[in-house]
């Protein structure tokens, strides 16, 4: 823990030892090799011989989801790949909570001593009142044991430390160094750019990030708008409490509330620019539509709505990928997936009272990663 | 902003989700699931122990001690010799104990 109140980001970071590193740089590699090699391989053998075997059988080759599901549930690859993105799950969370334990009690006090201090003038409110229900507070996103909530101790920020390595872990799998001093809030940086794109007059005064989690992409937003309030919104206390400890040890002035994004408790037009991260596909599709009727009502005439989210939309992705996407909505902590990429989300929006001639729902290209982007302007 | 007290009493904490079913299988045959597993994890621990190694090579060499020679030269105590057996025959167990037991269920 620092000492006489005053900090670096360190101090409040998760901090795998040398062994930790490189059990997690490991599971990094192992997790990448499935992702390219094992499904290049699987994307093959479908196109190669699963799929003529269904059309053999079946008189046409698969054409939906279920169908591509039928043709690849009974074979080895299949299985293998199954049994290996599962196990890779279990071992992350293993190896990600060795570094939790070892270190927890000693950010817990410098999660207080942040707290108590305010070095960068940020602030957190933490809401007794809010429920959050079922199916959402129940369920283990990721298959993270415990879910987002679960509090072991006083002040417990566990959930947030452990949610945080695994996106260190997914760094390392891409080659970059978990151990560095590298940007953590590079996708914010690129919806901040898709943001100034499509809103280039935009200077907000306020910003509202929701389901912000452990808040380190917030960050982008108060860098490139010093000058602008930016609240981060999360339903998580675990993770409220771990963004707000993060920013302030960043020197970051950010507001993290803990409350559900369809009741915001805000006050109608008073946010200028409104985003989330993948928010959307953790949530039911019930919900959605409570959000977005939410931002709405919360933003400013000529402010923006701009919300990313994954891409995998059945018309954008091949059937294979389709085959594997269900497979993860079934077993691998993502239930809300296709019930997501199966909203028409232009309907969504202008059900919500969103202007129509104002509205999208369209793809942008970071690299050689494709998000989903949605919302709209305020006339 | 204000900012209640964020510390709720210990009796408070919600009981969180159920854990998740980490012991699904999917090949047909779940031991076969299982040794692949079991397969991955060592695998993983040879990597971490290569790199454990390699660092601690790197920075004992750097303090001029010549580590890679002494090792080949080291002679056993009959203790350590002991030792060494004790932890060899708990990894075998921890590797293959996970097996045995379910089939013990089955």
């Amino acid at each position: 823990m620092a000492q006489n109140e005053t900090f670096t980001a360190r101090d409040f970071a998760f901090t795998p030892n040398h062994d930790e590193t490189a059990r997690q740089n490991f599971i990094g590699g192992f997790k990448k090799f499935i992702n390219f090699d094992v499904e290049a391989a699987l994307d093959r053998r479908f196109d190669a011989t699963l799929a003529p075997a269904y059309e053999a059988e079946h008189g046409a080759p698969p054409a939906t989801r279920k169908e591509a599901v039928a043709a690849v549930e009974n074979d080895p690859l299949f299985q293998t790949w199954s049994a290996l993105t599962f196990h890779s799950q279990n071992l992350m969370w293993d190896a990600v909570q060795d570094t939790t334990d070892r270190i927890i009690d000693d950010r817990i006090e410098t999660y207080r001593a942040l707290r108590d201090a305010r070095p960068a003038g940020g602030s957190v409110t933490l809401r007794d009142d809010l429920v959050v229900r079922a199916p959402v507070s129940t369920t283990e996103i990721h298959r993270q044991p415990g879910g987002y909530w679960r509090e072991r101790r006083a002040d417990d920020i566990e959930q947030g430390l452990n949610y945080t390595g695994t996106v260190e872990l997914y760094r390392s799998a891409k080659g970059m160094s978990a151990r560095g001093s590298l940007e953590k809030d590079t996708l914010g940086q690129f919806v901040a750019e898709v943001a100034q794109r499509r809103a280039p007059d935009l200077v907000p005064a306020r910003v509202l990030d929701m389901g912000c989690g452990t808040g380190e992409q917030t960050h982008a937003y108060k860098k490139l708008w010093p000058e602008a309030e930016v609240t981060g919104l999360e339903c998580a206390r675990p993770l409220v409490r771990f963004a707000h400890g993060t920013a302030e040890a960043n020197g970051l002035a950010i507001d993290f509330v803990e409350a559900n994004a369809a009741d915001t408790g805000l006050p109608d037009e008073s946010v200028d620019f409104i985003t989330s991260i993948i928010m959307f596909h953790e949530t039911t599709a019930a919900q959605t539509q409570e959000i977005l009727k939410e931002c709405w009502r919360l933003l400013k005439p000529g402010g923006l709505v701009l919300h990313l989210d994954v891409p995998y939309h059945a018309h954008r992705i091949p059937l294979i990928k389709q085959a594997t996407n269900d497979w993860q909505v079934r077993h691998n902590g993502e239930p809300f997936w296709t019930g997501f990429v199966e909203l028409d989300m232009m309907a969504e929006l202008t059900r919500a009272g969103f202007d129509p001639d104002h509205a999208f729902a369209d793809y942008e290209s970071a690299g050689a990663a494709t998000y989903f982007f949605f919302g709209g302007r305020k006339p | 902003m204000t900012t209640p007290a964020d510390t709720p009493a210990q009796d408070a904490f919600p009981a969180g989700p159920k854990p998740g079913d980490r012991t699904v299988t999917f090949l047909e045959n779940p031991i076969v699931d299982q040794m692949l597993r079991a397969m991955v994890t060592l695998t993983m621990e040879l990597s971490v122990t290569r790199e454990r190694m390699r660092a601690m090579e790197q920075v004992l060499e750097a303090q001029g001690l010549a580590v890679a020679s002494g090792i080949e030269d080291l002679t056993l105590s009959p203790e350590e010799d002991d030792a060494r057996r004790a932890m060899r025959e708990k990894l075998i167990a921890d590797v293959l104990g996970p097996i045995i037991e379910r089939l013990e269920k089955a």
